[in-house]
């Protein structure tokens, strides 16, 4: 049985009129890398906000580590790293008078990994953080919820505004420690965590469309090309499972988010006639957020 | 072990943060402190010059909007509003940042006020048995008025122009919010007052204690609510709806509070005194000797003012009627003040005026009669419509029974340390026709002194009063500067009577007399059937028609 580090249930949230959260479920197993999706305005920093307690819900209930999320104590706190795009760091301090100040409230702080990263990030210890560029601060967030060695790390859209050196930097550093925690994280730069993520949730308006396992989404998701015998045509009855149907001269092309290599190629002669060539090839994390994304709008299930 | 796991270690690495990031602005705020201590350090009881005083006031601007500065930085170095604080997802309990943030105000705001203050009393003489209480109470005020709820502010906001711009609302709030009391108030009872319903009268303590104690429950509550809650929204509506109600205090009924006064003593007897409406008296003199009236209603918001031709200038809009009434069983000695007559006028159909009359003090110094004369400013509208016809009129007066008992004799000129009254000292003033006499005290000034010359057993001159009626306990007195100075200046001689210009009778020693209360009581006086227009005062001195005879200006 899987044991979920983080559980969410029924969440809702509302800011004024705009309604964020609308009974988001979802959960983390432990020791996976889950990616939360979304559009903007999805409700994905929302959710993670609400999570380690700095925004409160509505109405449902989140835990992490079996702790509620509005009552975190310190001795959960301490297991969980969280850097966020806009986070507020003390912006007086000098970084190395950060990590002294944070040193003394973490048991499991390592000081020969507070040394590596600042190193291996290039934290210089007497800037003040306030005089950092965004990079530096978001380096600087990342050095200090790592070195603790935390058994939950939570990344809210990390790499927003970053150069590609930096996001470079900032992976390097988060897979060396990948083997040892969970990590939830939000982003836009499927690039950057596709290559990573065991598993991935998809948000659309403040809901939970779904959540997978990434093997299991990437084999059940196919871009699949027919090269029809005669000029293409999209046939009623249509499959409900294939999607974005389109006609090319004699090439059809849709996305199959059912795929079952062993029955694919009689399903498509079954639907489609004689066919002279079908290609159906994985698709990447981008293109699947794009296919859900889009069946979410048109009110169909991917 | 990890000491920061431990609460005094978590409260101690957030507080150490704070000072690390504050110690200079803190260290400039301790020096002002330091420099304020110096200039106000003074080696006598007497005021400062001019000069002084504005290098004072200087100094001490500075340092409260550098005190502002320490303590809004020192809180919003963890801001509690928002939705992206670093703390937050930090393992720190939020009652210990909490702590760590009063501590770090309490150690650089009232460390070094403390210290300072400590030090002056010692310089200036006092024991350090004597100026610790005086001290803790003073930062015990500086705490409830200041320290709190800027405290509270810098939790609700997020920056320092945040803070200041929001406490300036609430300020221009809270004097809005006072302003349409007052107007409402007065419409209601017919009486101008800024001060309230019992303000700048001995029982104002009441009310203002509990709005003090209100404030306090503001204060912690906002605190509480943002720490333990991060609710700034519901904080900001908890602290400007409840400081709106702190402005209502003023405005609280006037018998619950002397009701309390009378309850809480002093309850010395005070059966033998009777006032009645006596018109048989009208031609007598009414109201005591002008140099022993007035003497306690130094903040009398109805007092009245004469000008050259002895006309009354009764407030715009106003006709004043003063009314005779003897007052009967007076003790010895003792001075009865009249701490509020609420007068109530209604003809055959009901009420036509609430409002109140104006206060007085009465002496008789062998005990018996005194005859009074009850001045009422009445609304012009009231008067024209009702002034000649029989009307019921109800006074309804809260009283007080004082006792002078003398505090001590300083030689003229000299100095001494009197119990209850600090390190008095008396001088010839620069002028040479009047002897100033001044005394530094701990904590709160005695609420009412008269200081006269006396030589031989016998009084020169008038006493020189210095009344703030304060019926509250004395220990329960106490100001934010743990070192009150008091001044008063009493006449000399006219030259040619005494000595080296008439400067001081030989022997002469001031004596210092503090007026305390012994009784409260309240006494009802209705008169049936009055006509307004026998009882209106046109001059100064006298009463039209019926009442021909003096009445003491001084004694509105």
């Amino acid at each position: 049985m899987t044991n979920n580090i983080v559980q969410a249930q029924g969440l809702c949230r509302r800011f004024g009129r705009h309604e964020a959260l609308r009974g988001l479920n979802f959960s983390v197993p432990e020791g996976s890398v889950y990616a939360l999706i979304g559009a903007n305005g999805a409700g994905k920093t929302t959710a993670v906000k609400i999570l380690v307690n700095l925004i409160e819900p509505m109405q449902g209930t989140a835990t992490i580590m079996d702790a509620d999320s509005r009552t975190l104590p310190p001795t959960v706190l301490a297991q969980i790293g969280y850097v966020a795009e806009n986070q507020v760091l003390p912006g007086r301090l000098r970084i190395r008078d950060y990590f002294d100040y944070l040193r003394g409230f973490y048991p499991s702080w390592d000081g020969a990994l507070e040394a590596s990263l600042r190193d291996r990030l290039q934290l210089p210890a007497e800037r003040r953080i306030g005089a950092l560029s965004h990079g530096m601060r978001i380096k600087v967030a990342l050095a200090a919820a790592l070195v603790y060695r935390p058994r939950l790390l939570i990344l809210d859209e990390p790499f927003a505004g970053l150069d590609v050196l930096v996001r470079d930097e900032l992976m390097e550093s988060l897979l060396q420690q990948a083997g040892e925690l969970t990590v939830l994280v939000t982003s836009h730069d499927f690039g950057e965590i596709e290559g990573v993520t065991t598993h991935v949730g998809f948000m659309h308006d403040g809901r939970m469309l779904l959540e997978e396992h990434m093997a299991d989404l990437g084999s059940r998701l196919r871009e699949v090309r027919v090269t029809l015998e005669q000029p293409a045509r999209v046939p009623e009855p249509w499959p409900r499972e294939w999607l974005e149907a389109r006609t090319f001269g004699n090439v059809l092309t849709f996305i199959d988010t059912r795929h079952a290599p062993e029955t694919f190629g009689e399903r498509v002669r079954s639907v489609l006639g004689p066919v002279r060539q079908i290609d159906a090839v994985p698709m990447p994390l981008r293109a699947q957020f794009g296919v859900i994304e889009r069946a979410a709008r048109a009110g169909v299930t991917a | 072990m990890n000491t920061a796991s431990l609460p005094s270690g978590r409260v101690g690495a957030i507080l150490r943060k704070d000072l690390l990031l504050l110690w200079p602005l803190a260290a400039l705020s301790a020096l002002l402190q330091g420099i304020l201590g110096i200039v106000q350090h003074h080696s006598t009881p007497f005021d400062f010059g001019h000069g002084h005083m504005a290098l004072v006031a200087l100094v001490t601007l500075a340092l409260v909007v550098s005190m502002v500065l320490v303590v809004v930085i020192a809180v919003q170095q963890d801001p509690v509003p928002g939705f992206n604080q670093d703390w937050v997802v930090r393992p720190i309990r939020r009652r210990d940042l909490l702590l760590a943030k009063l501590l770090a105000v309490a150690l650089l705001i009232h460390g070094p006020i403390f210290v300072v203050q400590i030090l002056q009393g010692l310089s200036e003489g006092f024991g350090f048995g004597q100026i610790l209480p005086a001290a803790l109470l003073s930062n015990f005020e500086i705490a409830l008025f200041f320290t709190l709820p800027v405290t509270a502010i810098a939790a609700m906001t997020r920056t320092v122009g945040e803070a200041l711009v929001g406490a300036l609302a609430v300020l221009v709030g809270f004097i809005l919010a006072f302003l349409l009391i007052t107007v409402l108030h007065d419409a209601v009872t017919h009486s101008w007052m800024l001060s309230g319903t019992t303000g700048g009268t001995g029982v104002q303590w009441v009310w203002q204690s509990l709005s003090h104690l209100w404030l306090l429950g503001i204060t912690v509550a906002v605190l509480l609510l943002q720490y333990l809650r991060r609710s700034t929204l519901r904080s900001r509506v908890l602290f400007v709806g409840g400081l709106f109600l702190f402005t209502l205090s003023s405005f609280l009924p006037w018998h619950p509070a002397y009701a309390f006064q009378e309850w809480l003593g002093p309850h010395e007897p005070a059966g033998g005194v009777t006032m009645v409406f006596d018109t048989a008296s009208s031609s007598a003199r009414v109201g005591p000797a002008p140099t022993e009236t007035g003497v306690f209603l130094t903040s009398n918001p109805l007092a009245a003012v004469v000008d050259g031709k002895g006309v009354i200038k009764v407030p715009g809009g106003s006709v004043r009627i003063v009314l005779p009434i003897m007052v009967s069983g007076l003790p010895a000695g003792a001075v009865l003040h009249g701490d509020r007559a609420a007068v109530r006028l209604s003809d055959g159909r009901g009420t036509i005026y609430r409002g109140v009359g104006h206060v007085f003090d009465l002496r008789a110094p062998s005990g018996g009669s005194a005859l009074l004369g009850q001045a009422i400013d009445l609304p012009k509208a009231i008067y024209a419509r009702a002034a000649h016809q029989p009307l019921r009129l109800a006074l309804d007066y809260s009283l007080t029974i004082l006792r002078g008992h003398a505090l001590a004799e300083l030689p003229a000129p000299g100095d001494r340390r009197v119990p209850d009254a600090g390190w008095c000292a008396d001088r010839i003033d620069i002028s040479g026709k009047s002897l100033d006499v001044a005394c530094m005290t701990l904590g709160a000034e005695p609420p009412c002194l008269s200081m006269s010359l006396v030589a031989g057993g016998v009084r020169h001159g008038s006493a020189a009063y210095r009344c703030q009626l304060n019926y509250e306990p004395a220990a329960m007195r106490f100001a934010a500067n743990p070192i009150a100075r008091f001044q008063s200046r009493l006449p000399l001689l006219p030259p040619g009577t005494a000595p080296s210009g008439g400067a001081l009778p030989l022997g002469a020693r001031v004596r210092l007399v503090e007026y305390a209360p012994q009784a409260h009581f309240t006494r009802r006086v209705v008169i049936q059937g009055v006509r307004l227009a026998d009882w209106r005062q046109v001059r100064a001195g006298s009463v039209a028609a019926k009442s021909a005879s003096a009445v003491s200006p001084g004694h509105s």
